[in-house]
């Protein structure tokens, strides 16, 4: 007796179909699982044997042999129960065979027969719509997931004897609703409010000017002077996720199982601040099983290292070329995968060791040298992938009790929509989507200097001491600032202020 | 090169052990330094010295030592100014344990300014600190008063790089031979006195700077000068050596009073309080001396004219004292954009400056 079903597994991002067979012969009772299973996979049989006992069906006490293919690829985790289980219970003749012929099974089973949530739905009902998979049954916690994805019947179980009754056709399958995009947006909620913020005004704007082009920001500031919630407020004025881009954050979410629980798609751009003990596998991916790395999970969306020159140096040179690619290519002995890793790079960092050079309220006690090496603990090329920093100072009582009314986020994500829409417009055939990820060329191109913009820019140079590194830098802030005041051209006045995010090149830092 | 001899005075600054005092005992001896290189020469016994020194000494006599010595100097272009020679500064001359050499690299005609004044602080100066020494260093500067102090972090360094600004002459007194740049921040500021100004130290070259030396070389730092002013200075400060030896030398102490509630201005407050004169710009420093100001403004360096509206309001704010960017926009209804902008123009113009901390200062 031999049956097949069709189950799927995943290779970094995206699904792939898996068929499992089993076939069940005379001999001496055994279960034997081949395709190359790990061990979750291996433990599945005694899963199996459970469940079915103690939802009422037969567990056969024959010889068993079950085949995932195709088999030389890696399976991973316990998403083969419910399939395995099901082509038991079709081999016996528990269910009718030609019920689950074109239908492809995911799920963790539970000793009582219970169907358990998995991680990595998302991609693998992509993958089955692809596959043309018409009824695909699913644990019924991933159904918000699923629900995303039109064009596909995705149904939901909740235990083994739910499931043999529908292929059975003892009971209705019903699949799940698929749910609007615009639904899905209006439910979203802001953790932290920019509005909330007193004070702050300039770390404010330099934080608006990065939102709408996409740069990665430093900031510097003594302890407790409101540098981590202005980055965990910085995800509320972001612009919008369009669906494309949720879909991809989703998938890699959804793998790594990160998901909020009873969340579909993500509707927020991520926002993820690993502690500064960070690995480098941890931040950039890899590990047994190919995870995504924290670079990968904050994909579109904001990776927020606090403590910046605590992390090892080793740590964030991993990152340096992820961040440039906006993908990293995961390379083990057992294979390869993709993730893409296209992020905003917040950072903060104190002055100094203790924290409290330039402050005016307290004494620096760090000699210039302590001062030099902890400013050497971030390599230069490290430093020049920061185009905008701030300077963050405590707030005075004044400040806290601030006349001058605070935007909401809103306000502000509005126009950093409107600013992203020009550089949509603008990088439509340059093959780029915003000013951060200019370069040299787009510059010549994009950032042309009239007359007396130029002379400013020179006289900038010489006056204020700016390092030439800043340069181009300068002039990709410069841009982002015109296009959020609608400004073809870039003005004097858009690289005045520019010149104001760029305190690490000023001269009392070195 | 005046006078005959002058090789010896260079040998015998080069021998370890001899310093001042060790000097002395050998003038009371012998009268001459070429007297002592032939006496070591003729590997005599000499019971003023105690033997290590005694044995270097015969040592190290030989002429081709001496031709030695002087080819080094001449390939690193430094000059050698010696007790002898009419360059050696009057007023250093005067002094209990005065330097047989000064090894100098720069303009050595600066030696024989008869304006000096030394400026003297903590390593470690607050904001106020470095603007009260950079007002009155460049005030000294721009009014043809020499500035001596020691190239150290902080202070000496303000001290000097304001001299410079104001169009004045300085004087860098190390501790450690004059061709080795200690600390070695100070590598651009270094290279600029050695072009516009005079380094000194009475270390033969390529000394390293040992800690001991530091207290002496400021005996040379107040020796040189008519009087020292101290900026900012901790309770327990180096800086207070420099003050023994400017009484011991009967020069005149200026201090520069500070806010009362920061631990850098106690030495100076206390050494007004024990009756040193007490100065706040370059002016009571000339006053003092009768010294002529060059230039009948007042002091400070002169206001830029705001250019339009929007500055004058900024800088109305900015008289009242330093003020960071958030405080200034409370205080404006400028967007922050207009004033991020407005402050950057006004930075290039040389109105304002930008300090660490995103504070604004004029």
């Amino acid at each position: 007796m031999i049956a097949g079903v069709i189950s799927l597994g995943l290779s970094g991002v995206d699904g792939y179909a898996v068929r499992v067979e089993a076939d069940i012969s005379n001999g001496l009772p055994a279960f034997e699982t081949v395709g190359l299973p790990d061990a979750a996979v291996k433990e599945s049989r005694e899963r199996v044997r459970a469940a079915l006992r103690n939802t009422g069906l037969e567990f056969p006490t024959r010889r068993i042999t079950v085949n995932l293919a195709p088999a030389d690829t890696r399976k991973e985790g316990p998403i083969y129960d419910l399939p395995i289980a099901v082509c038991l219970l079709a081999a016996t003749g528990q269910v009718p065979p030609e019920a689950v012929q074109d239908a492809a099974f995911i799920g963790e089973l539970s000793l009582d027969g219970g169907v358990r949530p998995v991680s990595g739905m998302l991609p693998m009902v992509i993958a089955a719509r692809q596959l043309g998979i018409e009824r695909l049954f699913i644990p019924a916690d991933n159904a918000p997931e699923a629900a995303c994805i039109e064009n596909i019947r995705a149904i939901p179980v909740s235990s083994l004897g739910e499931l043999t009754a529908a292929l059975r056709g003892e009971r209705a399958a019903e699949a799940v609703a698929p749910v609007t995009w615009q639904a899905l947006r209006e439910s979203r909620q802001e953790q932290s409010d920019f509005s909330v913020i007193r004070g702050q005004h300039i770390a404010k704007r330099a934080l608006e000017v990065a939102a709408a082009g996409g740069h990665n920001v430093l900031m510097i500031g003594p302890p407790g002077s409101g540098k981590t919630m202005l980055a965990r407020s910085l995800p509320s004025i972001l612009p919008d996720i369009t669906f494309e881009e949720a879909l991809e954050v989703t998938k890699i979410h959804s793998i790594a199982g990160t998901l909020p629980p009873r969340q579909g798609l993500l509707t927020t751009r991520p926002f993820r601040a690993p502690h500064h003990t960070a690995s480098a596998v941890s931040l950039t991916g890899g590990g047994q099983r190919l995870h995504p790395g924290e670079i990968s999970l904050a994909h579109y969306g904001v990776l927020f290292l606090d403590e910046l020159p605590e992390f090892e140096r080793i740590v964030l040179e991993a990152m340096r070329q992820p961040l440039e690619d906006g993908h990293v290519t995961i390379t083990r002995a057992n294979g390869s995968v993709d993730f893409p890793s296209r992020f905003m790079l917040v950072a903060s960092m104190n002055p100094c060791p203790c924290g409290h050079f330039g402050s005016r309220t307290q004494q620096c006690a760090c000699t210039h040298a302590q001062i030099q090496r902890y400013l050497g603990r971030i390599s230069g090329p490290m430093l020049d992938r920061f185009d905008i920093h701030i300077e963050v100072d405590a707030l005075e009582y004044a400040e806290l009790t601030s006349e001058r009314d605070a935007e909401p986020s809103v306000a502000i994500r509005e126009r950093v929509n409107a600013a992203r829409e020009v550089q949509n417009q603008r990088f439509r055939d340059a093959g780029i989507f915003s000013n951060a990820q200019m370069n040299n060329r787009h510059q010549k191109t994009y950032c042309a200097l009239d007359e007396e913009s130029h002379a400013l820019m020179e006289q900038m140079f010489v006056r204020l001491n700016l390092s030439g590194r800043g340069y181009g830098r300068i002039l990709r802030v410069a841009r982002t600032i015109a296009d959020l005041e609608e400004s073809e051209r870039i003005k004097s006045e858009h690289l005045a202020e520019a010149v104001q995010y760029r305190s690490l090149d000023r001269k009392y830092w070195r | 090169m005046a006078e005959e001899g002058r090789q010896y005075w260079i040998w015998l600054s080069h021998v370890d052990g001899v310093g001042p005092m060790r000097f002395k005992k050998l003038m009371n001896a012998f009268d001459d330094p070429a007297e002592v290189f032939r006496q070591a020469q003729a590997g005599r016994s000499m019971p003023m010295l105690d033997d290590a020194t005694a044995a270097r000494l015969r040592e190290s006599a030989s002429v081709e030592a001496i031709e030695g010595i002087l080819c080094a100097l001449d390939e690193k272009g430094i000059r050698a100014v010696c007790q002898c020679d009419p360059e050696y500064p009057e007023q250093l001359l005067g002094i209990y344990d005065a330097p047989l050499v000064l090894y100098a690299r720069g303009n050595v005609s600066l030696l024989s300014c008869k304006r000096m004044i030394s400026m003297v602080g903590t390593r470690q100066p607050t904001r106020y600190g470095e603007q009260a020494a950079t007002q009155i260093s460049r005030g000294l500067g721009e009014n043809g008063i020499t500035v001596v102090s020691g190239m150290a972090r902080g202070i000496d360094g303000i001290c000097h790089r304001g001299c410079l600004e104001g169009g004045g002459d300085t004087i860098a007194v190390l501790g450690c031979g004059v061709d080795i740049v200690y600390p070695r921040e100070q590598q651009e500021l270094y290279e600029r006195i050695v072009d516009r100004g005079l380094i000194l130290s009475e270390y033969k070259p390529g000394t390293p700077p040992a800690p001991g030396n530091f207290p002496a070389r400021n005996r040379i730092i107040s020796g040189l000068a008519s009087g020292i002013v101290v900026v900012e200075a901790g309770q327990r400060s180096g800086t207070l050596f420099t003050v023994d030896f400017a009484l011991d030398q009967g020069r005149d102490i200026f201090a520069v009073p500070g806010p009362v509630n920061t631990p850098m201005s106690v030495t100076p407050n206390n050494l007004i309080k024990s009756g040193c004169q007490m100065a706040t710009s370059c002016d009571d420093i000339l006053q003092y001396y009768g010294w002529v100001r060059r230039s009948a403004e007042s002091p400070g360096t002169p206001r830029i004219q705001p250019a339009s509206r929007e500055e004058a309001t900024v800088l109305e704010i900015l008289e009242d004292g330093e003020t960071t960017f958030d405080r200034i926009f409370e205080m404006t209804d400028f967007s922050v954009p207009q004033l991020a902008a407005i402050l950057s123009m006004m930075e290039m113009k040389g109105m304002i400056v930008q300090l660490p901390g995103r504070v604004y200062s004029l």
